[in-house]
């Protein structure tokens, strides 16, 4: 029995430390990205931006597998963005469905005998089309499948332009997303890659790239993915921007140099995370080859992603992220405790290792030993029930905070019961959403071989109605 | 006990973020109706005193005294730049010139203020001063000064307003003190503020062009592009230039483009020289010769774009292969290129040509 009250003990401490460095990151990372956001947002009224008829040329690269609901929306709110020079090109990965066909039909696009160079090696090509609207050159690029790595290298190898741009089929872009994801570069020779804002598309109605509309939809697991998102977009990502330690820009929506891009060898087609892999890379790459580098967020080139609806797709994507964090971190563990990558090892690595990667487990293993600990009779229960209550009630405060500082800064509108919805969601999100996440990460490793190279596939819904 | 207590503390921080939150929000709502009020109060005057100017040569004594004592608050700025928005500058243009001595008095104080305001009072300047003549002005070397320590933001905002003031050597002191300090100021962003000068544009090329040896080449990579939108009249100051390999790159490479936008016969041959394969030369200049060229028809041009074709660098054969097609050279003058062995070559025209059709 001695032995198992040290035992405890040492869990005690554990478990004390852990959730103190968890709930202070989780404070600062919001009181910081509160901060930056009100900054911006005083520097947006008093004109302290670079504002230019025309930037830089860009390629949006859209690849898409099995897209055929949502893909022609997707591609009409992309060729109307207020940007002077870019262009579309879409990667067919191989669809089973008439994700071709409805964009030939959509777009008027024709066949042609385009050479394409191959600085990255991809999957073989099998058409390519092109088109325009709207002054905006289109290409649609027929391919066998290779998963979304491969596509998107397929993408960087046809494209004409220095940077890229990284979006999902089923995404939406704000009208001046590009004009903003661009900015970092305008200000800093040394940014490499840009990672944009997103948000959950269900939440909102877009009409010509501007929100007409915002609003809680019914389905709650939407409402809860959509305040996490804020929460982790505001604080998370904007903290470790203090410090060029972003270890992630979301497939969903991120700029690239592609000269740096095509030098480290292209996404990795052989991992679920490509998109946390190449940045994770692009680290590497810099810091082994002495380039002075700048990884950035910006948080207002906002990207309008539509997040899985019902459970079944919710812990599909949240596993195949959770397998891609594991493939990611542990490709480079070079960069664990390692001086060279200074705060990224420090900070940002040790974040996604103990608080992303291992937390379910720590999670699971904390249930296990409470269990334990009922059955042996040393557990406080009106203690323990106290403090999950306050520490629920916490998380969710931060994340209201989060959640309606945003709205606040994109000046939307919610009505009285929106409200009601966002504060319950917060609520729900913490006291059982991150738990029920939790064991889905748990789980994430069974099957991990069959399924670690596929898309992940979640049910699409129309953006028209 | 301590677990307890530090709940509790985290709890309490946490509201008061959230309670800060709140206040902030509802204090900028309250700033933002402040500032409609204001504007309108703005609007009024303005109008008034245009009118006033109608019969007087000066700004009424009370209104110069109200702005000098209103605008070093930026909240007043906000409110007066959104009024002076709401008028047509041409409209309200005899008001704006009476404004110069407020701006100087001004800019003393906003010297003294954080760079987001220093780079807001210069924006307002950017978007409401007038070209004021030749002179240099005291306000140009407060402007300058703004620059002392300055962001990106700041600087780009006084680069805009010294733009529109339009003096010269106010714009050469810019530039020297990018130069001297080795502030990282986009190119583009260079080119396009110097398109919008306002003073005389000529002698400014003329000018900035004369600072060729002393300048990083980012600097001057921004000069020439913008001396390419605007003027062919440096065909012969640049040759010697690209023909130097001294030269930087970059610099050589935008006068390639300058010379594709404003042809010259001259640079002919030295286009010829850059994509002829058997030179030993950076590539760049190569790829970049291959897609100026389309602007110097000729049997050699044509001979040396199809030999271009074969090129071991995808861009130069892309390059070459649109020049063709820019050119209009007919098919069966590229049967050679179609029946020849190389199939990048004929793949490349074969889609360049099929996209001009098309």
């Amino acid at each position: 029995m001695k032995t198992f009250e040290l035992f405890l003990n040492v869990v005690n401490i554990f478990f004390f430390i852990y959730l103190l460095l968890y709930s202070t990151y989780l404070f600062v990372s919001v009181l910081i990205g509160a901060n930056h956001l009100y900054k911006k947002e005083q520097m947006n009224v008093i004109r302290n931006q670079l504002t230019h008829d025309y930037y830089l040329p860009i390629s949006l690269l859209v690849p898409a597998y099995n897209e055929e609901i949502t893909i022609v929306d997707s591609i009409r709110s992309l060729v109307n963005l207020d940007y002077r020079l870019y262009e579309i090109i879409i990667i067919d990965d191989g669809s089973k469905d008439k994700t071709v066909q409805k964009l030939l039909e959509a777009f008027n696009l024709t066949e042609v005998s385009r050479p394409i160079h191959m600085s990255l090696s991809c999957a073989p090509l099998k058409k390519i089309y092109e088109g325009s609207v709207n002054h905006v050159s289109i290409t649609l690029i027929s391919k066998e499948n290779g998963g979304k790595g491969d596509s998107l290298n397929m993408g960087i190898n046809a494209s004409r332009f220095p940077y890229f741009i990284c979006i999902d089929a089923d995404s939406m872009l704000q009208k001046d997303a590009l004009e903003k994801i661009i900015q970092p570069v305008m200000e800093d020779e040394k940014v490499i890659a840009v990672g944009g804002l997103i948000r959950a598309a269900q939440c909102a109605e877009l009409k010509d790239g501007k929100v007409i509309r915002y609003h809680m939809p019914m389905n709650p697991i939407v409402c809860m993915q959509a305040v996490e998102y804020d929460r982790s977009f505001l604080a998370s990502r904007i903290l470790m921007d203090q410090f060029n330690g972003n270890l992630i820009i979301s497939g969903a929506f991120g700029l690239f140099k592609k000269d740096i891009v095509i030098a480290c060898g292209g996404y990795d087609s052989s991992t679920l995370g490509e998109d946390m892999e190449l940045v994770v890379r692009l680290h590497v790459f810099c810091r082994n080859n002495l380039i002075d580098y700048a990884i950035r967020y910006e948080p207002q080139a906002i990207c309008w992603s539509q997040v899985p609806e019902s459970m079944k797709d919710l812990c599909k994507q949240r596993r195949r992220w959770h397998l891609g964090l594991f493939q990611s971190m542990t490709r480079h563990y070079k960069i664990f405790m390692n001086f060279k990558f200074g705060l990224v090892s420090f900070i940002s690595y040790m974040y996604y290792l103990f608080f992303e990667l291992l937390s379910s487990i720590i999670e699971v293993f904390g249930i296990t030993v409470m269990i334990l600990s009922g059955l042996l009779g040393y557990l406080n229960i009106p203690f323990m029930i106290e403090f999950f209550l306050l520490y629920s009630i916490y998380g969710a405060v931060l994340t209201m905070t989060a959640f309606f500082q945003r709205i606040y800064i994109q000046h939307l509108k919610l009505t009285f019961t929106d409200v009601l919805k966002a504060i319950l969601s917060c609520i729900l999100e913490n006291v059982f959403y991150r738990y029920i996440l939790s064991f889905v990460r748990v789980t994430a490793f069974i099957g991990y071989k069959k399924r670690k190279h596929v898309w992940g596939s979640i049910q699409r819904y129309s953006q028209s109605s | 006990m301590v677990i307890n207590l530090l709940l509790y503390v985290y709890l309490f921080s946490c509201f008061a973020l959230f309670i800060f939150n709140l206040l902030y929000m509802i204090l900028s709502s309250f700033l933002n109706k402040r500032c409609h009020q204001k504007c309108s109060q703005y609007e009024t005057q303005i109008m008034n005193e245009s009118i006033y100017l109608q019969t007087h040569s000066k700004l009424s004594i009370s209104h110069e005294r109200y702005l000098l004592k209103r605008l070093r608050n930026i909240n007043d700025l906000i409110a007066f730049n959104k009024a002076l928005d709401h008028f047509e500058k041409k409209s309200v243009e005899p008001y704006l010139t009476q404004l110069l001595p407020i701006w100087q008095q001004l800019a003393v104080s906003y010297l003294k203020k954080d760079n987001m305001k220093k780079a807001f009072f210069a924006y307002v300047i950017s978007k409401h001063g007038l070209y004021y003549g030749k002179e240099y002005r005291p306000l140009m070397q407060l402007l300058l000064q703004f620059l002392d320590h300055s962001t990106i933001y700041c600087r780009e905002n006084v680069f805009k307003a010294l733009c529109t003031l339009g003096n010269i050597q106010a714009v050469e002191n810019m530039m020297n003190i990018i130069n001297d300090k080795e502030w990282f100021h986009h190119q583009k962003l260079i080119a396009d503020n110097l398109s919008v000068f306002q003073g005389d544009q000529e002698l400014l090329m003329t000018r900035l062009w004369q600072h060729v040896n002393e300048w990083n080449d980012h600097l001057m990579v921004a000069v020439v592009q913008f001396i390419s939108q605007k003027n062919g009249n440096f065909q012969q100051i640049f040759l010697p230039y690209l023909r130097s390999p001294q030269t930087s790159l970059e610099v050589r490479l935008a006068m390639i483009r300058y010379y594709r936008l404003h042809p010259y016969e001259p640079v002919r041959e030295i286009l010829y020289s850059f994509i002829d394969d058997t030179m030993i030369q950076d590539v760049s200049l190569t790829i970049v010769s291959a897609f100026a060229l389309d602007h110097y028809p000729g049997n050699k041009t044509i001979e040396l774009l199809k030999k271009a074709l074969c090129h071991h660098n995808w861009y130069v054969r892309r390059n070459a292969a649109a020049s063709l097609v820019h050119l209009k050279v007919a098919k069966k003058d590229l049967k050679d290129i179609y029946e020849g062995k190389d199939p990048y070559a004929k793949e490349i025209l074969t889609y360049m040509y099929k996209k001009q059709e098309v």
